[in-house]
């Protein structure tokens, strides 16, 4: 091992969103925004005398994930009780499961593949689980250390999680938020999770540097943070070692807003889980049948989409393999291709420019696809096709749709469309040689200088003019001025 | 077999604290009970007993994934009304 | 044979109390009335209450009763219920201090059914601390006294109801068998006790103490007030998981006063050898010899691993309990404390400290010692595994016999403060009942005779889903008595 090797292993926690009710209870799982401790049962408040019963839709749900992990489905499940004591954690064991003694999880082993700049890849899966989620430790004083006590609500008590343990396999922070992106899509594809929803999905990593102790970090909340938490905390460690410190095996904290990683204190003795077989839940056979019945309903997964849509759309590997990250993004666009033609302008227009927009002003994906919705998109196909606008201003018809709502019609009927008539355009040029004299003699030595002049004249279109033809035009007159 | 450091470490697992004049007599109480149940011990049992965790031998009850009830109103449960501060419990901090 | 508290009209059986009442609704008010009497008499001395309702509660229940036209099978009958039992609006106590304020928002699966049957929850009844016990004297608030001799304990742990059946402060009751406790304190009160095949009897609102061990049961004055009482609780119950699906069988059918069958009956050699009281002995084998005159055989079985039953039991018991107890913090409800500026770990601590007794810290304590870390293999999973070779032996038992007989107890009731300081002294005397619950199986105390004045009880066990039969058998033991 080199000095240096980083070895990664995750622990991904996601809500099975698509089940309308909790775990064990009949609570619905809808808690988002809503009033707290109001979305409670005396089961899932653990009140003395209540029992837990096991939602049938979850069996199917932990079965499908297990099918496209190709994991090991085991023949019961066995759900035991992990113990130990917090407000959020209402009857101080949390119902899991365990890997030892005879109890099994769902399921074992598997593997994700993922393409890391285009070399694949395969992620060992060491065990599949389901249990049930806590509650939430919210301070009055919004920090933790000016509050003189906490404030807990219940409602997300017992909503069902599915834990997907990895082997150690990842060799970089960019591989761990490639899998957990692949991840999320598949769960989204499954119909099993939407884990664009608010703490849908939560990892944990285990990040080890040159052999040296091996440092957990919890509450992360994206792909994005994954690879900012675990690059900074690989960079942690290297500066301890590097001026001569010992790196202790510890629990830390993620702080998004900080950056930064910070020792945890909170859960001590927490080894002591004290586990055993929740003598409340005995055992749930899983038949053959119940599995070939979830592996026949099982839908289209990314893998085969990805080669699907590139195969049918034309759009090439990598686009397709962009599009299916996110299965409404990637049901749009075919959506949207099948309706408007031009597949590939369509999946251009997605992947470049829709997604750049949604980013940088955060929109919801969901949002963005209203704003351009599949009437849009066709509308731009047929301008750009029909030359009403460059590929400039369809970018920025794009931008205007996704930040301002604004219909690409609309647009047309204001005028801001492509000034392709050579004409006019000849018009501007003629001015902009005359208020430059000095970037023409620059152009007429140095044909990259032309950049200027170009940019001059999108000035004075406000962008509409298309470039390509001015700058055949500013050529051709350059060309003229030099004979 | 020490006791003390025994009964403090359980003690500090199951947060159920002993008051000075509970110790002693507790160790007595729990040294004569662990020998009983020590006598497991004694017995040899080949590896492939399968352990019997529960004597529950029907097809366990499964719910259906349907919203059913009425949510529980949190100030039915908790007595203490100073306890809710809107709509949530008061807990002592955790950090 | 009643104890002196009670009265005639107070003595009624379910049956007797439903005819009187169809013929005449008003003579529901005159018994309640009766029944309060003798509460009101007797009740400061025993103690079998932790909480009673009000008379006027009681009666307007009763009128509302009537005047749907619903008395049911149980025709208005006034119910002892543990308090470890939901029930919605009443205080559930537990006999902790932990839960001295709690008021369940539901009621249990099984309050719901005897509601449902023309039954009246009279009160909620005393019990040995989140039913860890088997004398009554660990409540966190006051012994009950043994009816029949205010000196003595009624067992335990549901004390309580077997007490307030027994001195007729109620018609009938239920209680919780965890080890024994339904079946010991019917044994030392007279009664009749029953604990169900596991799963039966929902659990959905006992308050758990160990799960894989406790039932619900009745307890009664006759023997076909259990059996009454049994089909009215009994049933499939979609909020338990462990809730058979089986169909509900007419109990009160098999309260005949000849037997069903020509029972071939074992006696396991373990639970009559030496510890077993003289007076107990005389009083069981006189039982045996008068079955046997019905042409009923009796057979004396070697069962050694039976021997183990108190370790494994406890073993168990007290792992469960650990963990079924581990939610009681004072945060949600029950007994609450300061939480400004402190940290949770020391909360609770005091939560827990102040608001458990002593044989409840012990039994958490060495539950939480029994799981930890490196000593699960050795306890916890060894136990499991000792547990399933004594199901297998009853199995194979019950495959050459149809029923087994057993003191209930192996010594009469003892007096109050005579167990309760040595903890072995206390198991030891559910040694013949804890086998029962880790197999699952049904069992029933019947009192066989008397002992110097003091009640003696025979327990009849056998196959899962057999109550019909220990029913049948137990009144045979009745007739015989009579």
């Amino acid at each position: 091992m080199s000095n240096n090797e980083v070895v990664i292993g995750l622990e991904v926690h996601v809500q099975v969103t698509s089940l309308r009710t909790k775990l064990f209870c009949g609570c619905s799982s809808d808690y988002r925004d809503k009033p707290p401790n109001t979305n409670v049962c005396p089961v899932c408040l653990g009140l003395p005398g209540v029992l837990p019963v096991l939602n049938k839709k979850a069996i199917e749900k932990a079965i499908a994930v297990a099918l496209a992990l190709n994991s090991k489905i085991s023949e019961e499940i066995v759900f035991v009780r992990k113990h130990y004591f917090y407000p959020d954690l209402p009857k101080n064991y949390q119902i899991s499961q365990y890997d030892r003694y005879g109890l099994v999880p769902v399921a074992v082993g598997g593997s994700v593949t993922i393409d890391v700049g285009g070399l694949s890849k395969t992620v060992r899966i060491r065990r599949i689980n389901i249990e049930e989620d806590t509650g939430r430790i919210v301070y009055p004083e919004k920090t933790v250390l000016g509050s003189k006590y906490a404030l807990v609500d219940y409602n997300r008590a017992g909503i069902a999680l599915l834990e997907i343990v990895t082997e150690p396999d990842f060799r970089s922070p960019r591989e761990a938020r490639i899998f957990l992106e692949k991840l999320a899509s598949i769960l989204e594809h499954l119909d099993v999770a939407d884990t664009s929803l608010e703490g849908a999905m939560r990892a944990d990593a285990n990040v080890s540097v040159g052999g040296k102790a091996r440092v957990e970090i919890k509450n992360i909340g994206s792909p994005r943070d994954l690879e900012k938490a675990l690059s900074y905390e690989i960079t942690r460690q290297l500066n301890i070692v590097k001026s001569g410190g010992v790196i202790e095996r510890e629990t830390r904290h993620w702080i998004k807003e900080r950056g930064i990683t910070v020792p945890s204190r909170a859960k001590e003795l927490e080894g002591e889980y004290r586990y055993f077989p929740d003598p409340d839940l005995p055992p749930v056979p899983v038949t053959a049948e119940l599995i070939e019945k979830v592996a026949s309903s099982l839908p289209e997964l990314p893998d085969s989409r990805a080669k699907r849509i590139s195969r049918e759309y034309g759009v090439g590997d990598y686009m397709a393999s962009v599009l299916v990250l996110h299965k409404r993004l990637c049901d749009h666009f075919e959506h949207a291709a099948r309706a408007c033609g031009n597949p590939k302008l369509v999946s251009s227009i997605l992947i470049n420019e829709f997604l750049r927009w949604l980013d940088e002003a955060d929109i919801p994906l969901s949002v963005g696809i209203l704003r351009l919705s599949t009437d849009r998109i066709c509308k731009l196909v047929q301008y750009f096709e029909k030359g009403v606008v460059s590929i400039k201003l369809l970018k920025e018809y794009v931008r205007l749709a996704v930040l301002e709502d604004r219909d690409p019609e609309d647009l047309v009927k204001q005028g801001i469309t492509t000034i392709g008539e050579e004409e006019e355009l000849e018009r501007l040029v003629d001015e902009v040689f005359k208020e430059n004299p000095k970037a023409v003699s620059d152009a007429l030595r140095d044909p990259k200088a032309i950049n200027f002049l170009v940019g001059q004249v999108m000035k004075k279109t406000k962008g509409r003019a298309d470039p390509k033809i001015v700058n055949e035009i500013i050529k051709r007159r350059l060309a003229e001025y030099g004979s | 077999m020490d006791w003390s450091k025994l009964v403090k470490h359980v003690s500090d697992l199951a947060l159920v604290d002993l008051q000075k004049g509970e110790v002693e007599p507790l160790i007595r109480d729990l040294e004569k009970i662990v020998r009983m149940i020590n006598a497991v011990n004694e017995l040899k049992i080949s590896d492939d007993v399968e352990p019997l965790y529960t004597t529950f031998f029907g097809d366990v009850n499964l719910r259906d994934d349907v919203e059913v009830g009425e949510p529980t109103n949190i100030k039915d449960v908790c007595a203490v009304k100073e306890r809710i501060e809107g709509g949530y419990i008061r807990s002592p901090r955790t950090l | 044979m009643f104890p002196p508290q009670c009265s005639h009209i107070s003595s009624l059986g379910i049956a007797a109390l439903r005819e009187k009442v169809k013929e005449d609704p008003d003579f529901l008010f005159r018994y309640i009335e009766e029944v309060y009497k003798v509460i009101e008499r007797h009740e400061h001395q025993l103690r079998a209450y932790i909480t009673v309702r009000s008379k006027e509660d009681v009666l307007r229940d009763a009128e509302a009763l009537l005047k749907a036209g619903n008395i049911g099978p149980l025709g208005g009958a006034l119910i002892a219920v543990k308090d470890n039992i939901s029930t919605s609006g009443i205080r559930t106590t537990c006999a902790s201090r932990m839960l001295e304020s709690y008021i369940p928002p539901y009621d249990a699966t099984v309050v719901t059914k005897l509601k449902n049957a023309g039954g009246i929850v009279l009160g909620k009844t005393n019990m040995d601390e989140f039913a860890m016990g088997s004398t009554t004297e660990n409540s966190a608030f006051y012994p009950t006294l043994n009816p029949w001799d205010l000196s003595r304990v009624p067992g335990g742990s549901s004390g309580g109801s077997a007490a307030a059946v027994a001195a007729c402060e109620a018609t009938v009751a239920l209680g919780s068998d965890t080890g024994g406790s339904i079946r010991l304190p019917a044994a030392y009160t007279g009664t009749v006790g029953l604990k169900p095949t596991y799963g039966l009897v929902s659990r959905y609102g006992l308050v758990a103490y160990a799960s894989s061990l406790d039932q619900i049961g009745p307890i009664g004055r006759y023997v076909e007030d259990v059996a009454i009482m049994l089909e009215v609780i009994s049933g499939h119950d979609p909020r338990d998981s462990t809730s058979l699906k089986v169909a509900v069988k007419d109990y009160g059918s098999y309260v005949v006063d000849g037997p069903i069958k020509m029972y071939r009956i074992a006696v396991i050699e373990e639970m009559v050898e030496e510890g077993v009281d003289r007076d107990v002995m005389a009083v069981f084998n006189k039982t045996l010899e008068k079955l046997e005159s019905y042409g009923l055989t009796v057979e004396f079985k070697k069962m050694p691993i039976i021997r183990y039953s108190l370790p494994v039991y406890y073993i168990i018991a007290m792992a469960e309990a650990s963990s079924n107890l581990a939610r009681y913090d004072g945060l949600r409800y029950g007994l609450t404390h300061e939480v400004e500026g402190k940290l949770w770990t020391e909360v609770y601590k005091r939560v827990r400290s102040m608001g458990f007794g002593n044989e409840v810290k012990r039994r958490i304590l060495l539950g939480t010692y029994v799981l930890s870390e490196g000593l699960y293999e050795g306890y916890y999973l060894k136990a499991a595994k000792v547990r399933r070779i004594l199901y297998e032996e009853f199995a194979k038992l019950f495959k050459e016999f149809d029923l087994a007989l057993s003191p209930t107890s192996p010594i009469l009731p003892p007096r109050l403060g005579e167990v309760i300081d040595d903890p072995l002294k206390l198991y030891s005397l559910d040694v013949n009942t804890v086998p029962i619950n880790l197999a699952g199986l049904p069992a029933l105390s019947v009192p066989g005779g008397y002992a110097h004045g003091l009640p003696v009880g025979v327990q009849v066990f056998g196959p899962h889903l057999s109550e019909g039969w220990l029913l049948n058998v137990a009144r045979l033991i009745e007739v015989m008595r009579e």
